[in-house]
């Protein structure tokens, strides 16, 4: 009964036919919008009820009839109508030249426009209106609209909504071309209809387009929802207006004339797919949407996510339309409350089973058959692939390690010529010499196909930089597998070796960090261990970047380096012949450079165990804390929670400038001095020091704050002694005078506690390890050679600051031919420690592009498609809540919920989880109800989860 | 209100009376859980025991016997009612506990509960000189309630749980939801009648009916109706309302034959109270009353004068780990 939880939100539009006036005192409706992209200003806007008999309202002169609105300066309106109206209603726009008012129009091409005369206009300038110019949109349920959008979709669709189809009588079975266009009314359902239709036609996934903001380039965009790919689509199409009448040289009227009554009522709302029948050829989807995609790359805006995957989501639509008119339905609107309920529970009753599909791995209810299908293959044959070549695939990557390591050797002990001792994994491995071309090349008996050849170069002028570069296609051969590394001329695959300190006959390079950048890498996995046959799938990665820190733990120094993880990108596909699955593995470590033992190394076999989420997302009280991490997150080197350390911090005095390192002189640029006094607490891996100087007798005293690690000094500007202090300043010290010492002033900071009781220096930061509160005790002054303990407060985790893996469907059906419905998995998040973790994990059905979600805070990017299950978790120390958040998609019907679960007794959360709307009318909740999560439907029905 | 006209009517007829009048304060306590001790009914049901049911019924009444035809009185009176197939509670115990396992298990789970209190009238008729009948009707004001079903089929397997079941449940408190009690009202009755036979001198025969016809009228109550399934469907949903609602509880009946060895007497009493039966072998001897309850397993004790009967059944002497546990006080004073 306790199960998974979520919750719905309906997108369609509902309510009845009539226009009721306010009697009741209720308080007005505002409706803001904006008028085709915010690119109309001071032109009329009425919003106009429809009455029982499905007309506009109208005067006696038969002219519709509403209180009469005006767009401001970015094209947005602001109104008000009756707060009891009901029903639905049209909005029409005017341009309107009484009154004083003079209704312009913006350029928003960056190449320019033609203005209503055909004269040119430049990006951002206005110009006249035609007098007759005129946008209308309608929408169902006035209670429910907060904002209405005109543009010509809307325009398209609400003619088409006032407008009957009938037919002439010619229908057969197979083919109703024959029907005509009455002139009728409008109904809430032929306003659904034709709003879901416009929307269908014109690849809105999450709402109809008069609900959906369009993107400006006038204004920094405000789509930071969920909806902001649809929102640069409906941009992109409304400025196709403005690009075809500058194209065609037409005025805007014409061009509109030319979309509904030349192409769209003229196919009876259906729209040619690419009209290659009609000369000249009808305004078709094709054209439309290939114009936004030229619209778009003249916009030429840098970095704008939405705008891309919208563009590149229409033009891959336009690529397969064909010359055939669309056969588009719009969905049937729900009247009544029942049926809006009936509707509701039929998507909970579908989410629910996808969420069952994501838990199982199976997908059968998400996916189509075909696609199910051939997931399940793929998994199969890469379950396969990993079974071999998984736990031996460091081997094919071995001689490439060892080939640098070597060469490294060699180097510092001058013997590459005469031949390095070296001990090889691979035991009948050897490395032979070119001194000539400098070059090295690895071979192997046992492993003919095997051949690693490059050189060892300086990085520029760095002689600490060493890059290895692989002097042509390198293949290496395992018992399991065969790897294959591109290294061509115009990019060469190389390792960068970062040293520590100059190579040294005799002594092991010291590798502080390696950067592997590889063009493209092959992989292939053995039918059998040591068998000459590959399987069929083939992994290949187009670009991969590897980058390893190397550290050190100061507290135990003479611990080997270690190599962590800095960032791995992998950007690459698995194929199968003609099926391949894009795959994408981005990660970024945190605290990279802490020192970890083997041991706790971590790997990059993730370990996600779906209880621990399902736990977690169900708010269970173990939460991810027994979720395993592949060893990320784990404490680093040997520390231990809470533990301390003995003497490891200590007070050191030097009485004079002469014994100061000399990289502490050199930063400190003091020439001359009067006085001097210097002290320092030391901890391992630095130190954090003040210098009390004088320059002359007469100046007051100066102090420069300053910190080492591993031996490289910053300091400081210098400042009063007198104006030392974090909370208050020294000088207002009741113990202050001209002259007080270094060890007085290092007392005054201990001492100069907030509000906390907290001083100045509490804590030190061990490199490696931690932060640690330092135990002072009960000192009355600081004296050369004092030690102090340290306490772990907050340990370093090597953590991950971001991390992406992205699997995208480009699977053929047996004719050969692409799968239509591509399938996207995502898994995308971050973990820097246990407190602060937010992953997203997402599949999405016949993906088209990502939305930009920031405003959801966990994480940034929701994939879009027919359908989407997508849901977030994520905790916060800051915040003190674990919170989930769903985005469910079902074509036309999406669901957005977001959970917390406070991890302090201190607040109390009772709100609902969620609400499901049917048409923008709220038909239920979900709440958490002892325990249950419980859909309590507004006629008084509920549902458990 | 009503009990201060009892008390005044009472008093009136008190003044006029002729017999022995006395007063007296009656309790009677039955709980029985064979499948789980009384004390962990509310548990997770850990290793259950076979048995289908947990019911509990109790009395507390003061009376007033006017002479030897009426008597009037108080009462305040209890009623859990827990029906529940095996297969019920063996679902509950495993899933409480995680142990659940896969298969196929039909629910069946009834709960019929209620408080009331309420005022009473005794009136003894004598048939013969051999058979007499008490009979009583009590006027009753609902207090509590708790009356549901809910049944169906549910699944176990590997790819998770599934279930259609039907809900029917009225309620004070919803329990599901542990939402807020609210205080709801009622009006009700009942009727106890009592036939004793002396078929000679050795043998007696005694037949009780209690609560014959218990029923409370709710004037208006939370009712949820409909049915619950996993996987959701969109026609399977529960719907709350709040309508009057008439809420009846089952008879408690008994049977006893007694023969009387002049010093020692021997009985067999038969009981049963819904799903609850019990059949007992008793002798007793200058008063002193010992009971072996064949099918619970229990063990009553008692005493009995003319002015106390006491009795004590269980079946475990730790109240905790009973399964069964009876007590039944009655005692009156003259008061003339």
């Amino acid at each position: 009964m306790r199960y998974v939880i979520f919750l719905w939100l309906a997108v369609l539009i509902g309510c009845s036919n009539s226009v009721e006036e306010n009697v009741g005192g209720l308080p007005n409706i505002e409706i803001t919008g904006l008028l085709l992209n915010g690119n109309i200003k001071d032109a009329s806007i009425q919003v106009v009820g429809i009455d029982n008999y499905g007309q506009p309202q109208r005067n006696a002169s038969g002219e519709i009839y509403a209180d009469r609105f005006f767009s401001d300066e970015n094209g947005r309106y602001n109104l008000s109508i009756n707060g009891a109206a009901t029903g639905s209603l049209l909005f029409v726009v005017k341009s309107y030249f009484e009154e004083g008012h003079n209704t312009q129009i913006r350029c928003a091409l960056k190449n320019g426009c033609l203005d209503e005369a055909g004269d040119s206009v430049s990006y951002g300038q206005w110009y006249d209106a035609a007098n007759d110019f005129e946008l209308w949109a309608v929408v169902n349920d006035a209670q429910s609209i907060r904002q209405v959008h005109v543009g010509p979709l809307t325009h398209l669709a609400a003619k088409l909504a006032f407008t009957e189809f009938v037919s002439n009588g010619t229908c057969s079975s197979a083919n109703c071309d024959g029907v005509v266009p009455v002139n009728n009314m409008f109904t809430p359902q032929s306003i659904h209809e034709a709003n879901t239709r416009v929307q269908a036609l014109f690849n809105s996934s999450s709402n109809i387009h008069g609900f959906l903001e369009p993107f400006s380039p006038f204004v920094s965009s405000t789509l930071d929802s969920v909806v902001a790919v649809d929102g640069a689509k409906h941009g992109l199409l409304n400025l196709t207006l403005q690009y075809q009448a500058r194209e065609e040289n037409k005025t805007l009227n014409q061009v509109l004339a030319s979309w509904l009554e030349g192409a769209f009522l003229k196919n009876a709302g259906q729209l040619y797919g690419d009209d290659q029948t009609n000369t000249p050829a009808q305004w078709s989807l094709k054209t439309a949407f290939t114009n936004a995609n030229i619209v778009k790359d003249e916009l030429a805006l840098p970095d704008n996510a939405s705008l891309t995957s919208a563009a590149s989501a229409l033009l891959l639509i336009a690529d397969g339309l064909g010359n055939t008119v669309t056969n588009e339905k719009g969905s049937n609107y729900s009247e009544t409350l029942a049926d809006q309920i009936a509707a509701a529970k039929v998507f909970v009753g579908n989410a629910q089973s996808w969420i069952a599909d994501y838990e199982t791995k199976s997908f059968g209810n998400f996916l189509d058959d075909d696609t199910a299908t051939e997931i399940t293959s793929m998994e199969a044959q890469w379950e396969a692939f990993q079974k071999t070549l998984g736990p031996e695939l460091q081997s094919v990557f071995l001689p490439m390690v060892q080939i640098v390591d070597y060469a490294l050797i060699c180097t510092a002990n001058n013997s590459c010529a005469a031949g390095q001792a070296y001990s090889f994994d691979e035991l009948t491995a050897s490395i032979a010499y070119e001194a000539n071309e400098s070059r090295f090349t690895y071979t192997a008996d046992s492993q003919p196909n095997t051949l690693v050849k490059g050189q060892l170069l300086n990085f520029g002028e760095n002689t600490l930089i060493k890059s290895f570069t692989f002097s042509q296609d390198i293949y290496v051969e395992s018992a399991t597998g065969l790897a294959i590394v591109q290294s061509r001329n115009d990019d060469k695959a190389n390792i960068k070796v970062y040293l520590d300190s100059a190579l040294q006959s005799g002594v092991a390079p010291a590798v502080r960090r390696i950067e592997f950048d590889f063009p493209k890498i092959t992989l292939k996995a053995k039918t059998a261990v040591n068998a000459s046959t590959y399987q069929d799938l083939v992994y290949t990665a187009d670009t991969a970047t590897l980058v390893m820190q190397g550290v050190k733990d100061p507290v135990r120094p003479n611990e080997p380096i270690h190599f962590n993880l800095e960032s791995l990108s992998l950007l690459g596909e698995v194929s199968n012949g003609s099926d391949v699955l894009d795959v994408e593995l981005i990660i970024n470590g945190s605290n990279a450079s802490l020192h970890y033992p083997a041991l706790r190394f971590p790997d990059l076999n993730f370990v996600w165990k779906s209880s621990d989420i399902k736990n977690y997302a169900q708010f269970d009280a173990s939460g991810l804390d027994n979720a395993e991490f592949a060893g990320w997150l784990e404490l680093p080197s040997n520390v231990v929670m809470g533990e301390t350390l003995s003497s490891a911090v200590s007070y050191n005095e030097l009485s004079a400038f002469s014994q100061l390192p000399a990289a502490l002189k050199t930063e400190l640029q003091i020439t001359s001095y009067n006085q001097f006094n210097f002290g320092e607490l030391r901890y391992p891996g630095g130190a954090t020091a003040l210098v009390v100087y004088k320059q002359k007798a007469s100046d007051a005293k100066t102090v420069k704050q300053c910190n080492e690690i591993d031996g490289q000094w910053l300091c400081s500007d210098p400042v009063a002694l007198k104006d030392l202090g974090c909370e208050s300043a020294y000088g207002n010290d009741a113990s202050f005078n001209d002259d007080v010492t270094v060890a007085d002033a290092f007392l005054f900071l201990k001492n100069n506690v907030n509000s906390d009781g907290v001083g100045c220096i509490p804590e030190v930061k061990i490199v490696g390890r931690g932060v640690y509160e330092i135990n002072y005790g009960a000192i009355t002054q600081f004296t050369d050679g004092d030690t102090f303990d340290v306490t772990l407060e907050t340990p370093h985790y090597l953590g991950v600051s971001s991390f992406s893996i992205r699997l995208l469907s480009r699977f053929v059906d047996g004719a050969e031919k692409a799968d239509d419905t591509p399938v996207l998995f995502s898994v995308i998040g971050a973990f820097t420690d246990p407190k602060n973790i937010s992953v997203a994990f997402a599949v999405s059905h016949d993906f088209i592009g990502f939305g930009n979600t920031s405003s959801l805070g966990l994480v940034e990017v929701i994939p879009y498609g027919e359908r989407t299950l997508w849901f977030a978790i994520g905790n916060s120390s800051d915040a003190e809540q674990n919170s989930v958040i769903y985005y469910i998609l079902d074509d036309a019907v999406s669901l957005l919920m977001t959970g917390f679960d406070y991890t302090t007794g201190e607040s109390y959360h009772d709100a609902a989880l969620g609400f499901i709307r049917y048409a923008n009318t709220l038909v239920g909740t979900l709440r958490k109800e002892n325990g249950l999560y419980v859909i309590r439907y507004t006629d008084g029905s509920w549902q458990l989860l | 209100m009503i009990y201060r006209f009892v008390i005044a009517v009472v008093c009136l007829i008190s003044n006029s009376a002729w017999a022995e009048q006395t007063v007296g304060l009656r309790t009677d306590v039955l709980l029985a859980s064979p499948a789980m001790a009384i004390d962990e009914i509310d548990s997770s049901w850990q290793n259950p025991s076979s048995g289908d049911y947990a019911q509990a019924r109790a009395r507390l009444e003061t009376y007033f016997n006017l002479n030897s035809q009426w008597a009037f009185g108080l009462e305040k009176r209890w009623h859990y009612l827990l029906g529940f197939s095996e297969d019920t509670a063996q679902f509950y115990s495993r899933l409480e506990n995680n142990a659940i396992e896969s298969g196929d298990y039909d629910l069946s789970l009834t709960i019929n509960a209620a408080s009331s209190s309420g005022v009473f009238a005794q009136y003894f008729i004598p048939l013969s000189s051999k058979i007499n009948m008490l009979f009583t009707g009590h006027l009753l004001r609902g207090e509590r309630i708790q009356d549901g079903r809910l049944s169906g089929a549910g699944s176990v397997s590997d790819d998770g749980l599934s279930y259609v079941w039907q809900l029917d449940y009225a309620y004070d408190e919803n329990r599901i939801f542990e939402s807020a009690r609210k205080h709801e009202s009622a009006w009700g009755y009942s009727f106890d009648i009592n036939m004793q036979w002396q078929l000679n001198q050795e043998q007696h025969v005694e037949f009780t009916l209690e609560d014959v016809l218990y029923t409370l009228y709710w004037d208006a109550l939370d009712q949820d109706k409909g049915c619950l399934d996993r996987p959701l469907s969109a026609d399977c949903s529960v719907y709350s309302a709040r309508d009057a609602y008439t809420q009846t509880l089952p008879i408690f009946a008994r049977a006893s034959w007694q023969y009387d060895f002049k010093s020692a007497k021997a009985s067999i009493e038969a009981q049963a109270w819904q799903r609850y039966k019990a059949l007992l072998l008793g002798v007793s001897l200058h008063g002193f009353q010992a009971q072996i309850d064949t099918i619970n397993e229990k063990i009553n004790l008692g005493y009995e004068s003319s002015r106390v009967k006491v009795k004590w059944g269980f079946d475990q002497a730790e109240f905790a780990q009973a399964k069964h546990w009876q007590l039944s006080l009655d005692m009156n004073w003259p008061i003339l």
